[in-house]
């Protein structure tokens, strides 16, 4: 299978390359990767020439990835990389697309808007069935938001880990763990009576009982 | 301290409106930077009008070498020798490139590296250059831990003050002063850990903290500990002295 050339990268490649044959995927999974440089176009016209889409389904997506309507009258080269991230995503969305394949999603977010988006995609995949797939070495990203991930072991060897509970050693062994996690585990090797949490909340009553 | 670089007044507008707005900052040696922001809050403009990049009105005094390294650098050249220039340097410029960038690397066509080899041949091809200030635009997000603390060991070592402008709050605790941009402007600047204990009003630009300090702020309201800590170490042995 190949993701549709609507903007793709090298390491998206590899990873579907290697994939194809253990994971399936829609045929109308596409790819975000930003370009480099994008024309003095108008946001509005941007998105017509991919969608010709001009309704009220062009305002509901703009709405749905946290873009205001005044956004249609900047230029492109004018917008912030979240930007023109959160302008693609409403394409995409537009297009009604089954799968959509980021890279270093999170490079591009502070906190607040990286909740906002993972409450999203979890929408999106429960009402929808969407697919959403997210090329990341970060694995706190995927804290409490992915159902499944994909590790690269070697060049051709792939680890798959579905409903992850993030504890597992195999899945350690091979990625940094998140802060948390870390934590906890350090915790329980110094004799500490934690579970293995992964939210903050529900550590913090953990040390209080244990402290 | 030794001023590096002064900014006065730096404003940058278009048509319709002010897109940053008299941003002031001094830069000092050895003081590292750490600059983050909600989106769209003017950060990669702010280093495009240093980069010379973006016209601007105000004042900036350049009192060393500074270099910004953009995250949208492209690569002309096919090979990574060939952007390295790698066969017209010295021993000594080899010798940093040799720290950086595996001799495997070296030999590869751009297109066959991946997202982080590029981005520390970009930071590499900076160190080249000698700067005595370097801002770098959420580069370092793409580089693992262990490298980035060997980045921060050479900069340390060449007297490089470094600017780092990222997404990833964790790396914060690495740098001494920090500043938050917000719509155009400074929402709050000073030293890091001063900055980040100002918890509500960074939660509010819905900035997040690093975790050990999130978790000493909670556990400071229980009243468990008393003061933030940064590592792990530290923090379990003031829970259980």
């Amino acid at each position: 299978m190949e993701i549709n050339k609507y903007c793709k990268t090298e390491s998206i490649n590899a990873f579907f390359n290697v994939l194809k044959e253990e994971l399936v995927f829609s045929e109308n999974t596409y790819a975000i990767n930003l370009k480099n440089t994008y024309n003095a176009e108008l946001v509005k016209k941007y998105i017509l020439k991919e969608t010709s889409c001009v309704d009220k389904k062009l305002l509901d997506s703009l709405k749905l990835v946290h873009l205001s309507e005044e956004v249609l009258d900047k230029k492109m080269n004018f917008l912030s990389s979240s930007e023109v991230l959160k302008v693609e995503l409403a394409i995409l969305l537009i297009k009604n697309v089954d799968c959509i394949v980021f890279d270093s999603f999170d490079k591009f977010f502070m906190e607040k808007e990286l909740f906002f988006f993972k409450k999203l995609f979890k929408k999106l995949v429960k009402k929808y069935h969407k697919t959403f797939v997210f090329l990341n070495s970060n694995l706190a990203f995927f804290l409490e938001f992915a159902d499944r991930i994909v590790v690269r072991k070697s060049k051709k060897n792939f680890l798959i880990f579905d409903k992850p509970t993030f504890y597992e050693e195999e899945l350690l062994n091979l990625v940094n763990p998140p802060k948390i996690i870390e934590f906890v585990n350090y915790l329980r090797e110094n004799d500490k009576k934690i579970l293995p949490y992964t939210d903050l909340k529900e550590l913090l009553k953990a040390i209080f009982r244990e402290v | 301290m030794k001023k590096l670089f002064e900014i006065q007044d730096l404003t940058i507008h278009n048509k319709e409106k002010v897109l940053l707005q008299k941003v002031s900052l001094c830069f000092y040696e050895g003081v590292n930077v750490f600059l983050c922001g909600t989106n769209a809050s003017g950060k990669t403009l702010f280093l495009k009008a240093i980069a010379g990049e973006k016209k601007y009105s105000g004042r900036l005094h350049k009192l060393c070498k500074v270099e910004v390294l953009l995250d949208t650098k492209l690569f002309e050249e096919e090979t990574v020798m060939e952007s390295l220039n790698y066969k017209t340097l010295d021993e000594k410029q080899k010798k940093i490139v040799n720290k950086f960038i595996t001799k495997n690397t070296l030999n590869k066509k751009i297109k066959d590296i991946n997202l982080e080899s590029r981005k520390l041949l970009l930071i590499c091809k900076s160190f080249l250059k000698q700067p005595k200030l370097l801002f770098v635009d959420n580069l370092f997000s793409y580089i693992n831990e262990k490298m980035l603390q060997k980045i921060y060991k050479y900069a340390k070592s060449e007297k490089i003050t470094l600017v780092n402008v990222s997404t990833n709050i964790e790396h914060s605790l690495n740098y001494q002063y920090m500043v938050v941009f917000d719509k155009g402007s400074i929402a709050i600047e000073g030293k890091t850990l001063q900055v980040l204990e100002q918890e509500k009003l960074l939660k509010r630009l819905g900035i997040g903290l690093p975790f050990y300090v999130d978790l000493s702020i909670q556990l400071r309201l229980y009243n468990l500990i008393d003061k933030v800590y940064c590592s792990k170490e530290e923090l379990v042995g003031a829970l259980w002295k």
